[in-house]
């Protein structure tokens, strides 16, 4: 099996505050992408203050130029990393039924993980949700060492 | 391999409204990111990775 060429693209931290920090990179072909990390208080209950620290991950390139591209995954896992490690904060991923590429998206973020360094010294798990007019996938992964790790799910607000 | 059933969740009743105003929160600003009505700048930005 031919090895993976492993490159990262130089990411720029654009915007931070309390509540939302805004990298952005550029790729060989032009492409800026914006991650974006914000608190996911909106999913877990009030009174779970370990979950007051977990940050939800978005990322979508400008424009509808996107390519195939292995070195975007590799920055954003990278980067993935870099923000866990920084904010010592699990990182979660959400994918809704009203975003027609939920369903890709989320498998796209499943197998980054499963094919990543990240694999290594991190946990990964996920929940799928159906409502009755609503279908949501949440995935989150953390520090091996995170010991509220298997708490996150049981915290969601929707289980009252 | 992953139990799917153990990973899926019925919750009954509709999702609530404050995650679901979260979600469109959150799509109505990485939309605005992606067509450029949102620009970020990294000229001058510092360099994390």
């Amino acid at each position: 099996m031919q090895k993976e060429f492993y490159k990262t693209y130089p990411v720029f931290i654009t915007h931070e505050s309390h509540n939302k920090h805004i990298y952005s990179f550029t790729t060989d072909s032009d492409i800026v992408y914006t991650v974006v990390f914000t608190r996911a208080n909106y999913l877990f209950k009030e009174e779970c203050t370990a979950c007051h620290e977990v940050h939800e991950i978005s990322f979508v390139p400008n424009g509808d130029k996107s390519r195939f591209d292995q070195s975007i995954r590799h920055t954003i896992i990278d980067l993935m990393q870099i923000f866990i490690d920084k904010h010592e904060c699990p990182v979660l991923y959400v994918c809704d039924s009203l975003d027609l590429r939920a369903e890709c998206r989320s498998r796209l973020f499943k197998k980054w993980f499963e094919t990543s360094r990240l694999k290594s010294g991190f946990k990964y798990d996920f929940k799928n949700l159906v409502f009755d007019d609503f279908s949501m996938k949440v995935e989150i992964i953390s520090r091996e060492s995170d010991q509220n790790f298997n708490d996150y799910f049981q915290q969601l607000e929707v289980f009252g | 391999m992953e139990n799917k059933k153990e990973k899926t969740i019925k919750v009954n009743g509709p999702v609530p409204e404050r995650i679901r105003k979260a979600l469109e929160e959150k799509r109505d600003f990485m939309n605005k990111v992606q067509s450029g009505e949102i620009i970020f700048e990294i000229k001058n930005a510092k360099r994390v990775l």
